[in-house]
């Protein structure tokens, strides 16, 4: 399905399993079809106490850590890929776990877009 | 040159799975506890090749993707019909928030509860930062935050690795636990058998 508000369109969401008190990830691509850029500054979500944007990184030794980011900026006429091994919305502290086909809905704030909802499923 | 040449490329080649001479400690005396809290002794995997991948359930991206790796390899091997010869076992170094029920959910939220040749251990944090040492597993606990209800929140920064320990316990290669070539993992098991 493809969430599409204005010119930001959402496509190919899908979340991590998780437990409850875990943690997940949601994925997605996130397309702007504007000929200005767009921002994401925030997500939110009601399975989650805390939610964030989180990169993945790999240090000079080899080793992969995590870190938040306030924002990321999708370009004009163009496309930023939240993907394994990258960035992704952080789900911390979830409420209830998260079981392969479960959906839960999430709510994106962009800075002239607004606020977008989709929902994301457990895959 | 020539011989240097051939060296380099020899490192190349070894790339996705360099062979490696480290044992895995089975002489240290290593108790851990699995999944149903029952008390593991490292030894007694001895005599069967090991898939061992290193995680921790707070993580959301890398270790999902190091069980995702094992699974596929699981279910090749379980193809080749090398069930009864090959062990899998995900360690996880987070010891503190990772107990035998946690290891537990997270088995069965994969799917992998049923599994009769996968183990998900953890154990006593000195006893798990001694094996992660002895095994050349860097672990190190990232910046804390707080949630808004009060909850301590921190994240790992780790090594991404999946061994392969033959069946005299030396570890014969590794891989990158996120990016491993399914294929390259199982001729390693393959020659490990």
């Amino acid at each position: 399905m493809i969430w599409m508000l204005a010119f930001i369109d959402i496509a190919d969401i899908w979340a991590r399993p998780g437990i409850k008190g875990g943690n997940s990830a949601v994925y997605m691509v996130i397309r702007n079809n504007d000929t200005l850029p767009d921002t994401l500054y925030k997500a939110s979500s009601d399975i989650a106490a805390m939610v964030e944007i989180h990169k993945t990184y790999k240090d000079k030794k080899g080793k992969m850590g995590m870190e938040r980011v306030d924002y990321v900026v999708i370009p004009p006429k163009g496309e930023f890929k939240l993907e394994p091994g990258g960035y992704h919305i952080m789900l911390m502290k979830l409420k209830k776990n998260l079981r392969g086909g479960k959906k839960f809905n999430l709510s994106l704030y962009f800075k002239r877009a607004g606020k977008i909802d989709i929902t994301a499923e457990v895959k | 040159m020539r011989k240097a040449l051939i060296f380099f490329a020899f490192l190349i080649s070894c790339g996705k799975g360099i062979n490696y001479s480290q044992s895995f400690p089975y002489d240290k005396g290593y108790v851990l506890f699995d999944q149903n809290g029952k008390e593991r002794k490292l030894d007694e995997f001895k005599g069967k090749v090991l898939v061992v991948g290193y995680i921790y359930t707070h993580c959301p991206d890398i270790c999902p993707l190091i069980t995702d790796n094992m699974r596929k390899i699981y279910k090749e091997v379980s193809k080749n019909g090398w069930s009864n010869k090959v062990v899998f076992l995900s360690i996880s170094f987070d010891p503190r928030r990772d107990k035998p029920e946690v290891l537990n959910n997270y088995a069965k939220i994969y799917g992998l509860d049923t599994v009769k040749n996968w183990f998900f251990l953890t154990g006593n944090p000195k006893t798990i930062d001694s094996l992660m040492k002895d095994l050349s597993i860097v672990v190190e606990i990232g910046p804390m935050e707080v949630s808004e209800s009060g909850d301590t929140i921190y994240f790992i920064v780790h090594t991404d690795r999946i061994h392969i320990v033959d069946k005299r316990g030396k570890i014969v290669s590794y891989f990158k636990g996120s990016e491993a070539n399914v294929d390259d993992v199982i001729k390693a098991i393959r020659r490990a058998i």
